[in-house]
């Protein structure tokens, strides 16, 4: 038996087994196929931290091109396993406060910068019928999701409702859309088993 | 950093090129959330939040839970620190809060784990807060896997596991939001989604009881809350996101009128 062979084998049974809890929610078939996941994935995390991030600046980044710097922010990030240390839980709230005002700091400098371009592409000619629909249509969402302007006439209100259908059709043709998707992978795992492992297809 | 990086070498100190309006949107709405909050603590009139079902709902979530003896599970969604995480983890405050008044156990479930110390110390400092600190239980705050969809068959064995009567899945979600909402669903759970990923939000839409569509998961902390000074900021945004419907209303008139709206694109490039 190749190894390809034994690799074909070992994704259907795990298909399979991952698939049973189509047939019963709690089965032991998709409790093994869980905890491997899971257990699998974490021993990879652990090799791909050691080997990807911890080693490469290790030793070519402080050790080889001597950027000592880098271990500023090595210590911060020591300081999070503080939380296993009683009395010093303290220190792993610095770690935490660099982490949290970096996301909070990032998303405000380098979010507009997305949303400019999408504003700019509803710049369009109301020439023919799309257009208008396409202009219209963007002015009631904005609209449905503003939350403190009441909307107690029937203008106001019918926008918003207006809105709200709009979201729901754009909603509707995603879920078409991606629901094709995910049966491609259905199909892809189905080649597994009956192309690959058991040759009933070609 | 990158764009930084590059300024300096290029001797540009003050703005990253093509970024001053970006400057402008964000100052615009410092300012306008400093008024705004200035005005709710003079005790000035801030309007109110209109209804948002979903965010009515996680009472009714909770109520249903605690009737049934069984455990509330929340988990923030599976983005790092953003403003999605931000928004998720300040409604776990708020669940975390109801569930210890109501004496029901809370299961919180994160995929990053960074998100994790922080999910537990809200969760902690909530239940400090209600009251209750004896009933918080750490193990109840469960890191699962990095990994999107080793995270996503574990959180579905917590269902078969311990059966949830509440789902509450508040965040930033991808391919997995079908697979997790359905495996609720046949869990039993009554179920609240909140997804800003207009992709997948549709599943929710079709799985969950009640969902959160993109923007209103940012007002839940206000509408939770129901304090003024939080109001005052969705205020803000509300009167940002008008000005934005105006700009485009003013750049759809000049493209039909003059044939395009290079010359008003090319300013707010600037």
């Amino acid at each position: 038996m190749t190894v390809e062979q034994l690799g074909n084998i070992s994704a259907s049974i795990c298909i399979i087994m991952a698939w049973s809890y189509l047939w019963k929610e709690d089965n032991p078939l998709y409790n093994l196929a869980e905890h491997l996941l899971v257990g699998i994935a974490t021993g990879y995390g652990i090799g791909y931290t050691i080997l990807v991030q911890l080693v490469p600046r290790i030793n070519d980044e402080i050790i080889g091109n001597q950027h000592y710097s880098l271990i500023i922010p090595a210590i911060i990030g020591c300081l999070i396993y503080c939380r296993f240390f009683p009395g010093y839980e303290w220190l792993s709230k610095i770690c935490m406060g660099f982490w949290i005002g970096y996301g909070a700091g990032n998303h405000l400098a380098f979010n507009p910068a997305t949303y400019m371009p999408q504003v700019f592409d509803t710049f369009i000619n109301l020439t023919n019928i799309n257009n208008i629909l396409y202009f219209l249509i963007v002015i009631v969402v904005i609209w449905y999701f503003i939350f403190t302007v009441r909307k107690d006439t029937p203008v106001r209100s019918g926008a918003s409702q207006l809105g709200r259908y709009a979201l729901m059709i754009a909603f509707g043709s995603a879920y078409g859309s991606i629901t094709m998707a995910y049966l491609s992978l259905i199909i892809g795992q189905l080649e597994i088993i009956f192309r690959d492992t058991l040759h009933l297809i070609k | 950093m990158t764009l930084l990086a590059a300024n300096a070498a290029e001797g540009v100190f003050i703005f990253a090129p093509g970024m001053l309006w970006d400057f402008i949107l964000i100052a615009s709405l410092f300012v306008l959330v400093f008024v705004m909050i200035q005005r709710a603590r003079v005790g000035l009139p801030i309007p109110e939040i209109r209804k948002i079902a979903g965010l009515e709902a996680i009472d009714e979530a909770l109520g249903r839970a605690t009737e049934m003896g069984k455990p509330v599970h929340y988990s923030p969604g599976m983005s790092g620190f953003g403003s999605e995480m931000y928004a998720a983890l300040a409604v776990l405050s708020y669940v975390a809060k109801m569930a210890a008044q109501y004496d029901t156990r809370l299961i919180v479930t994160t995929r990053r784990p960074y998100i994790h110390p922080v999910a537990s110390d809200i969760v902690k400092q909530s239940y400090l807060e209600a009251g209750r600190p004896e009933a918080f239980n750490p193990e109840d705050i469960r890191y699962v896997s990095e990994w999107q969809f080793s995270y996503t068959a574990a959180v579905m064995g917590i269902f078969q596991r311990e059966k949830p009567a509440a789902n509450l899945l508040i965040g930033y979600w991808m391919a997995e939001s079908l697979v997790l909402a359905e495996a609720g669903a046949q869990a039993g759970c009554i179920q609240i989604g909140a997804n800003t990923n207009i992709f997948q939000i549709h599943f929710f839409i079709v799985t969950c009881d009640y969902t959160l569509i993109g923007e209103e998961l940012f007002a839940a902390s206000a509408y939770l809350s129901k304090d003024p000074m939080l109001t005052g900021t969705v205020v803000a945004q509300d009167m940002l996101k008008i000005a934005i419907g105006c700009l485009v209303v003013i750049g759809t008139i000049i493209a039909t009128v003059k044939g395009d709206a290079q010359s008003l694109i090319d300013f707010l490039s600037l």
